[in-house]
């Protein structure tokens, strides 16, 4: 009974953190959209202002992060419902540990990818760029906790791999 | 695996079943039929005794060396 209500519990909230992931990102560019002291406030760049290059390049980085933290919140949940039933050490938790680092990993890359690609269309559209502002934002805005994450979760993969391999030798010993 | 499980053989010579050995021994069918029929990976000293004690045998009477026989693991696997 407890542990039920700590499930349904467990479920409302990943599916709050979902939505949020989900909709957090692109909220913050609509909101901001028309607004640039919003857009500063929020730490985002003004699209209004910016070449359409830019702003489709931020646009789909924005929309694959979401799909990505919703795959990697997805996988985590799936995890989580794996665990209670004891299930630890089989090949399917494996792969969704390998699954979310991977993504994990995918979205560090983006964090980076994103202000640069926008940096470089900004560039190429012949307008001025201040190099140590964008170095600045690279680098501060830079996810290396989503980074550490991701490659621990690929070593925890591997213990679990290993784990796995175990739980099959350890079935067939008589 | 190139190691070749005799029990069949054995338990055919003491005209013993299976039921009957997991009874004397205390080693479960479950285990017992792993062991039968080659998918045992591992064996644990104690069910060697336990299986020898049994059957009136060495493990050698049990176990085989075949070089010919189809690995079930890979080398260097575990």
């Amino acid at each position: 009974m407890q542990s039920d209500r700590i499930g349904s519990g467990m479920r409302i909230l990943l599916v709050v953190m979902t939505a949020f992931l989900a909709l957090y990102l692109p909220a913050k560019y609509v909101l901001a959209w028309g607004a640039p002291e919003l857009a500063a406030a929020l730490g985002i760049p003004y699209l209004h202002d910016l070449p359409v290059a830019t702003v489709v390049v931020v646009n789909v980085t924005v929309i694959i992060h979401s799909l990505l933290m919703i795959v990697v919140v997805r996988q985590v949940w799936q995890l989580a419902k794996v665990f209670r039933t004891g299930i630890f050490f089989s090949q399917e938790n494996v792969i969704r540990i390998r699954r979310i680092g991977r993504y994990l990993i995918l979205i560090s890359a983006l964090g980076v990818l994103a202000p640069l690609s926008a940096i470089l269309s900004v560039l190429l559209s012949g307008r001025p760029v201040q190099f140590d502002t964008a170095v600045a934002q690279i680098l501060f805005n830079f996810p290396a906790g989503t980074l550490v994450c991701g490659l621990l979760a690929l070593i925890i993969a591997r213990a679990f791999d290993r784990g796995a391999k175990m739980a099959t030798e350890a079935e067939f010993t008589v | 695996m190139w190691i070749v499980s005799r029990l069949d053989v054995m338990l055919a010579l003491r005209k013993m079943s299976l039921k009957d050995l997991s009874a004397a021994t205390g080693i479960s069918m479950t285990n017992l039929s792993i062991l039968k029929t080659g998918k045992a990976r591992a064996i644990r000293f104690t069910t060697l005794v336990a299986l020898c004690r049994e059957l009136d045998c060495q493990p050698g009477d049990i176990l085989e060396f075949d070089p010919a026989a189809p690995a079930l693991v890979e080398e260097g696997d575990g």
